[in-house]
């Protein structure tokens, strides 16, 4: 008996254990079916949607990353690697560090194992995913099923509205850098295939069209939210740009532009700010110039990229006070080429310290002033101690004080701004439109170069207003604001293109004095991690 | 040795007292089969320690009780028991042992004699363990297993990593399963502990099995891939033969002394000064750059550490069981300033058996509190800071007076005022406060019933709770130049582990005579599950310093962080095994688990790992009569087995989104908006799988004087767990943790042994074991045909933002490096053309560019062959032992080197010192992609030596005192502190030299008492 006791309780204790239940929900994220169920996750997650294109990941100023196909979180920063892409590969703009990979973007001998070329590709398509993701978790037949109230559900369609505006900008950036990609609308298993360049236009132009007749003006957007107005400058820029896109686009794009800049022009909800600098500065967001800008904040809205990097590496310790804008210390990292140097000069090695849009350094031993440009060397580059640099970004606000945290900055990136308008009003009626004139376009350049010089002194006249003059003027204007390069290739001055009127600057084709380089580098190269997951994609020519 | 064991078995099972009277026995000891004379036969009275041993010619004499009972021992053959019944004269015929491995050995629920031991199974004795301040029960075995690789770092009870037969895996974890009493446990690395095992005192283990082939861990399904590591821990009173229902007391005592004494490869302050006048003539009379004395950094940072431990024990053996309590402490300080280690144990196990033995029970319980101070590593900033500047800033020093851009204003320490000049590195090292308490406790119950109603029938049950906590603080006040902007740090975190496990068990055993065989069978059920949290609050302001760690108090309106994140998995598990044995020559096991792991989807949770394996004992076979003249034993093993790895984060299957912390917010119109961001997964993902197969011989020659064994193995790994860039744009991601690729290691191994030496005062084993691993990667992505080769880089490098320098790359090793390839010149240095770097990197793809498509594989950090020594002498009353290692055909990146190699640090605008290389390589800046810094770091290093006297006079006490070495010396080639580098996240790929904690050489003396 006592036996039998004792089995039958090791019978029962072995047969108590059989569980074979594996169903553990998270306790430390949330599913979509909770977190969507409040309606301030709609906002958080859109507020994702925009931070994708400052910050990099979930902790500021890095930690919990969003891409890690660059082991660094800081070079991962959507903004700084575009600003990379578009200012290190010209005239505008050299770094000097020794990151394995980033010379190649001074020199133009990237490969597509590059990291800074393949970190803005992927950071691109990461964008695109996420505004995808956001528009599968918000249909409204979901928004329905989850008890959303009507008036949410209202708000909700804008904020899709916004996300399709930020997923057609990053299609046009993939347009612009790297042409032959995919057009991915939903979130997919599928493998993608690239689509003619001539898809990807016409989808963000139609997607544009939704976001202008659908976002709020931007009188009554909140700030920092995209609105008509963005919507009409992004598609103004994305027309203006179609010739290196398209093969033979209608000439009736230029009538587009000018239609979209001056519906932007006369909304009346921008002006020129009367100090240029206070575009770039701390309290940039009340600029009135200001069409929409993407955020930062130094103390919640952290990051390594972004304007942190546009102001810091530009900074160089050893030559200048850091905290005279308004950060603990500089990165010692940017400069300009003496070509560059020469849109701000007079005569021959002498700079107009009365444009004051020129805020040329030169980092010669020490001396802090605007001098005479010396004679070019390798060392002006790629040294320590000699070189121009253009301090433009800062982090002190207009009334001189220093933004709350001296390791990362207060200051927005003013995306679109309304000198921009101007400057694409005035290059759509020299480029053949029908519905603007060219009195209109030469008010707006002078109000530009007023605003510059504090007087007319240095109006210009209408026989001074050609294209070539509209380039050096956007690239007085607009420096370091990440549109050089494709200014450069629209104008036909990058490549040895055909018909092209090609500048060569320091550095530029890896040599020291600068050469001419092929035309196959206007567009970057597919990055050999996609290629070698995709066996849909083909390279582009010449790489 | 098996003599010892034999002894002990007698003197359990006996105890007799004897009150006859005693008798001259005198006689002669032969062999059985040829009649030779057998010198050194050990001959015991048994239930005694009282014996002598037979001479030259065999013959021995012994006074004995008339009724005692004589036990003869001679290795190699079968004991035999002679009852006196007074007889003077007694010849024995020793006949040698048909069965010659009797040892047993644990296997995965269950043991096997070793002899029966189909899989590659290898068991390290108490005996054989490295002696010495050892913390971490991994360093016990290191160079003791062929192939099993034991690297830990300098640390006091810093990490050791094992890693047999190579890496199996690339993202999921390599670490071999432990088992300690048959308990798996939770061996996930936190922070705030070093090691996740320094809790197990390693005075507390009796023996360590490691199961190598995936024959032998397959019944560990899910987690064998990597090899198990079974660990047992001591029970009862066991101890030399000493019989005893009377307690055994033990007590344990040692001290040690560390010191380190590396060459340091930095410019002394003489040097520097000769240095700058070379390359920075402008600025020597600048005191700033050239200050007035001489300071050895890397010496202020440092120190000789004394370190002691004391471990008391006592057990007996009771009626049918036993019982063992034991208590330790340990503290084990570090050659860096402020490191140590410190353990506080208690344990306590005992067994009884109920019901004539057929009920028993067992009970155990482990509990351990370790405190680790972690310092603040200030090597690299010793190594940095200029040599020339004095510890404590003195302005009388100085001729000029104060020098620009110096101040001492932080506590009187010397500073730079420039906010990216290195930090004082006595400062910080005084100042900064890391400490982490470990507090765990593993608590299990064994219930094992022989049913009665079915001969051979049990079924075993096992309950086991290992809970986990620790807390990580540290501290900086804000007076210290590194906090100047953040004024002062606090943080603490706590991270805690409740692990749940159930097994139960049937086991059935039956001899069917009719065709002279034996079969055992198992089967089982398992379930584990782990509940972990990880809460953390960090704040970095504070109002004052007064109360450092324990009580801090932030300024109002600071930035503090708070979190917290809480895992829950589970693995449930059905498993049954199958032995066969047939006439002792014919060997079959079988075996099968079934896993369910809820660390994937619903359509992966289960998943089956079979494994099968044959053994042919060819020496028990009728035809190999004569044979055995020259080869005494020979068994032939064949094993084949499917295992896997499911060692990665929770939830890696499902698509969850989760908030921004507060400084990762996004403003939208005036509001801060904590951003929301899904995980992109993939739903598919799947246990990697590894299958491997093992060819083994085991042989004995010479009558057991030489024996050992000889494997040859593959193993494939497939659906590697890795996380792999995906094509763009179809999620929200860049990489997913997916299911990509396949690798293999494959390699031989070779165990040899051998007893030297067997006579009573004097006797000396010697075993030595030697490992060749390959690994190759065979497989990566899902490629496609007509894609592009992919290569994933890996192994982050110091002195760059993102810089790496191994890679993956089909048909490499999995830690290849990949750098450029330097040029030389003419006298053999490396040359230096930064503008025009095709004169100073090989063009490897003649395209007049130097890019990453220049990048070539040099060499991988893996050893190639990995040997280990151990040589355990005893003569008369004197202990003597030693342990060599090496590794050959492993490279190391000199990080170090090349991040300090740089003769652009000398003219900054605040000078540091620089790396001797930089004096040879005239880099102006540094260069970390050249091979030049890949160095070849094969070593011998003479581990462990230990001497001892055993003092045996007493009746009541017996001791022994011992001298210990630890890391007496090492030889090699590699120009870095060690050229064993541990990488501080053991989940790292190894051989890259940028976690300078220095090796420390350790002299310990210890005394042993038996009551």
């Amino acid at each position: 008996m006592k036996k039998l006791i004792y089995t039958l309780f090791t019978i029962v204790f072995f047969v108590i254990g059989a569980c074979t239940d594996l169903d553990v929900v998270p306790k430390n994220r949330l599913t979509e079916d909770v977190a969507f169920l409040e309606e301030g996750s709609y906002t958080a997650y859109l507020a994702k949607l925009y931070a994708s294109f400052m910050l990099t990941g979930q902790e500021g100023p890095a930690g919990n990353a969003d891409i890690t196909i660059i082991s660094d979180e800081g070079f991962s920063s959507y903004m700084r690697a575009y600003w990379k892409a578009q200012e290190l590969t010209t005239d505008e703009a050299v770094i000097r560090w020794t990151d394995a990979g980033i010379q190649d973007m001074n020199t133009h001998t990237w490969s597509s194992d590059n990291q800074f070329v393949r970190v803005l590709y992927y950071r691109i398509f990461f964008t695109t995913a996420l505004c995808n993701d956001f528009l599968r978790i918000s249909e409204p037949s979901l928004l329905d099923e989850r008890n959303i109230s009507p008036d949410f559900q209202n708000e909700i369609a804008i904020y899709r509205l916004e996300a399709r505006f930020l997923r057609a900008l990053a299609y046009w950036h993939a347009l612009d850098l790297y042409r032959n990609v995919a057009l991915v609308t939903t979130i997919t298993a599928e493998l993608p295939s690239q689509v003619p360049p001539q898809q990807i236009y016409d989808f963000i132009i139609s997607e544009l069209e939704a976001c202008v007749q659908g976002l709020p003006s931007a009188s009554e957007a909140e700030y920092g939210r995209v609105n008509s107005e963005a919507a009409r400058m992004l598609r103004a820029k994305v027309r203006l740009n179609a010739p290196n896109y398209l093969t033979n686009p209608p000439q009736s794009i230029y009538n587009d532009v000018v239609n979209d800049v001056s519906a932007v022009i006369n909304s009346g909800n921008f002006s020129l700010n009367p100090v240029y600098l206070y575009n770039f500065n701390a309290d940039n967001h009340s600029s009135p110039e200001v069409i929409w800008a993407l955020s930062q904040d130094g103390v919640a809205s952290q990051g390594w990229g972004g304007t942190t990097f546009m102001v810091r590496a530009v900074l160089f310790e050893n030559s200048m006070t850091a905290t005279d804008w308004g950060v603990v210390s500089g990165w010692s990292g940017i400069r300009t080429t003496p070509e560059f140097n020469s849109l701000f000069e007079i005569s021959d090695g002498v700079l107009d310290s009365l444009d004051s849009r020129n805020v040329l350094w030169t980092v010669d031993d020490n001396d802090q002033g605007i001098t005479p440009r010396p004679e070019s060397t390798q060392a002006d580059i790629l040294g320590e101690g000699l070189g121009y640099l253009a301090p433009k970004f800062s982090n002190i606000s207009s009334d001189s004080a220093a933004g709350a945290n001296s390791d990362f900055v207060d200051t927005d990136f003013p995306y679109f701004r309304l000198a921009d308008a101007y400057l694409i009003y005035a290059e759509a009626v020299l480029r053949g439109a029908t519905n603007g004139d060219v009195g209109t376009a030469l008010g707006y350049i002078n109000e530009l170069r007023e605003r510059a010089y504090g007087n007319s002194n240095n109006n210009i006249t209408g026989a001074d207003l050609t294209l070539d003059f509209i380039l050096n003027e956007r690239g007085r204007e607009l420096y370091y604001e990440g549109t050089r390069r494709i200014d450069l290739i629209r104008f036909n001055k990058f490549s040895s293109r055909a018909g092209a009127e090609e500048l060569i600057w320091e550095w530029k084709g890896a040599e020291a004095a600068g050469k001419s380089i092929p035309p196959f580098l206007e567009i970057f190269p597919i990055p050999a991690s996609d290629l070698g997951v995709n066996g849909n994609f083909r390279q582009n020519n010449g790489y | 040795m098996r003599k010892l064991y034999a002894l002990a078995v007698f003197a359990l099972f006996s105890a007799t007292n004897i009150y006859a009277q005693d008798i001259t026995v005198t006689g002669k000891v032969t062999d059985s089969e040829d009649g030779t004379e057998l010198p050194g036969v050990s001959i015991l009275i048994k239930g005694t320690a009282k014996g002598t041993i037979t001479d030259f010619e065999g013959n021995y004499s012994i006074d004995a009780p008339s009724d005692a009972t004589l036990v003869f021992n001679y290795l190699g053959y079968e004991p035999q028991e002679i009852s006196v019944a007074n007889q003077s004269s007694i010849d024995v015929q020793m006949s040698t042992e048909a069965e010659v491995l009797q040892e047993v050995v644990v296997v995965g629920y269950g043991v096997v004699e070793k002899g029966d031991v189909t899989g590659v199974i290898k068991k390290v004795d108490e005996e054989q363990f490295n002696k010495g301040m050892i913390s971490t029960p991994q360093n016990l075995i290191s160079g003791k297993v062929a192939g099993v690789q034991v690297s830990g770092s300098g640390e006091p009870g810093g990490n050791a990593t094992i890693r047999i037969r190579g890496a199996t895996s690339i993202n999921a974890s390599n670490d071999p399963l432990y088992v300690i009493d048959g308990v798996p446990i939770e061996n996930e690395a936190v922070t705030g502990s070093r090691n996740p095992l320094n809790f197990l005192n390693p005075n507390e283990i009796a023996d360590v099995t490691v199961l190598k082939d995936a024959s032998a861990t397959a019944i560990y399904g899910s987690r064998g891939a990597n090899g198990v590591i079974m660990i047992t821990t001591k029970g009862g009173a066991v101890r030399e033969g000493k019989a005893s229902d009377k307690p055994i007391i033990n007590y344990d005592g040692s001290s040690s002394v560390s010191t380190f004494s590396a060459e340091t490869p930095i410019l002394s302050a003489d040097e520097f000064r000769a240095a700058i006048a070379v390359f920075d003539d402008e600025r020597v009379d600048d005191e700033a750059v050239l200050g007035p004395v001489d300071t050895d950094w890397l010496d202020q940072v440092t120190q000789t550490a004394f370190s002691q431990q004391h471990n008391l024990s006592i057990g007996s053996n009771i009626q049918d069981g036993n019982y063992r309590f034991s208590t330790g402490y340990q503290q084990v300080n570090g050659v860096l300033n402020d490191t140590r280690t410190e353990r506080y144990n208690v344990n306590f196990n005992i067994s009884k058996g109920l019901l004539d033995n057929r009920l028993n029970l067992r009970f155990s319980t482990k509990n351990a509190v370790v405190n680790d101070k972690f310092g603040s590593n200030q090597v690299g900033a010793a190594l940095s800071y200029n040599p020339t500047q004095p510890i404590y800033f003195d302005t009388s020093l100085y001729q000029n007076g104060p020098p620009a851009g110096m101040t001492g204003r932080f506590g009187g320490f010397t500073e730079y005022n420039d906010p990216l000049a290195v930090a004082n590195p006595v400062a910080q090292s005084k100042h900064q406060k890391a400490i982490g308490e470990t507090f765990r406790s593993i608590n299990n119950f064994e219930v094992n019933y022989k049913l009665p109603f079915v001969p051979g029938l049990s079924i075993k049950n096992n309950i086991a709770l290992d809970q986990k906590v620790t807390d990580n603080l540290s501290f900086s006040p804000n007076f210290i130049k590194s906090e100047l902007r953040t004024q002062g740090q606090y943080s603490f975190e706590r991270s805690s582990v409740q692990s749940f496990l159930y097994e139960g068990y049937l086991n059935y055993e039956k001899n069917i005579d009719a065709i002279d065989a034996k079969v055992t069978a198992v089967g089982g059920y398992s379930y584990q599950s782990w509940d972990k949290s990880f809460g953390f609050f960090r704040h970095d302001s504070l109002n004052t310093n007064a109360f450092g760690l324990d009580a801090p108090s932030p300024i109002p309106n600071s930035n503090v962080v708070i979190g917290n994140n809480a895992f829950q998995n589970r693995l449930i598990s059905f498993y049954g095994r199958f032995n066969f044995d047939w006439k002792d020559k014919y060997l079959v096991t079988g075996t099968l688990r079934r896993d369910g792991s809820t660390r994937f989807g619903p359509d992966n949770r289960w998943a089956l790992f079979p494994s099968f394996a044959a053994a042919w004992r060819i020496s028990n076979e009728d035809f190999y009569e004569g044979l055995d003249r020259y080869v005494n034993y020979l068994k032939l093993r064949v094993g084949y087995g499917v295992t896997g790895n499911q060692e990665i984060e929770d939830y890696r299957y499902l698509t969850t989104y989760e908030f921004s912390t507060p400084t990762g917010s996004y403003q939208l119109g005036n509001q801060l908006i904590n951003t929301l961001r899904p995980t992109a997964v993939d739903p598919d993902i799947k246990w990697e799988e590894t299958t491997s197969i093992n060819v083994g011989l085991d042989w004995e020659i010479l009558k057991g004087k030489l024996a050992g064994s000889f494997e040859y193995y593959q193993q494939n790994t497939d659906d590697l767990i890795f996380e792999v860039a995906i094509p763009v744009g179809i999620l929200p991601t860049d990489k997913v943790i997916t299911n990509i690729g396949e690798m293999r290691n494959r390699g031989f191994e070779m165990d040899i042994s051998s007893p030297i030496m067997t006579r009573r005062d004097f006797m000396w084993n010697v075993s030595f074991n030697a490992a060749y691993n390959n690994n190759e990667i065979l497989r990566l992505d899902n490629t496609v045909a007509g894609a592009e080769e992919t290569i994933y880089p890996r192994g982050g490098i110091a002195g760059d933002v993102g810089q790496t320098i191994q890679v993956l790359k089909v048909g490499e090793s999995i830690n290849s490096f990949y750098a450029y390839e330097q040029l030389y010149d003419a006298n053999g240095d490396p040359i230096y053309e930064p503008i025009n770097r095709t004169l100073m990197y090989k063009d490897q793809n003649n395209d007049s560019i130097i890019n990453e498509k220049d990048l070539r594989v040099v060499n991988n950090a893996n050893p190639d062959w990995i040997f280990g020594l151990t040589s355990v002498m005893n003569y008369k009353k004197i202990d003597f032992a030693f342990t060599f290692r090496a590794n050959l055909g492993n490279y190391a990146y000199n990080n170090f080197s090349s991040n300090y190699g740089e003769l652009r640090r000398l003219q900054t605008a605040v000078p540091q010192n620089i790396h001797t290389s930089a004096l040879e390589t005239g880099f102006e800046q540094k260069q970390i992609l050249s091979d030049y810094y890949i160095e070849n770091a094969s070593f011998l290093r003479l581990d462990n030596v230990t001497i001892g006297y055993t003092i045996d006079r007493l009746d009541w006490m017996k001791a022994r005192i011992y001298f210990t070495a630890q890391n007496v010396f090492v030889v090699t080639n590699y120009s870095g502190f060690d050229p064993e580098i541990q990488p501080s996240n053991p989940n790292d790929p190894p051989g890259i030299d940028n976690n300078l904690y220095p090796r420390a050489r350790t002299f310990l003396g210890g005394i042993s008492l038996t009551f």
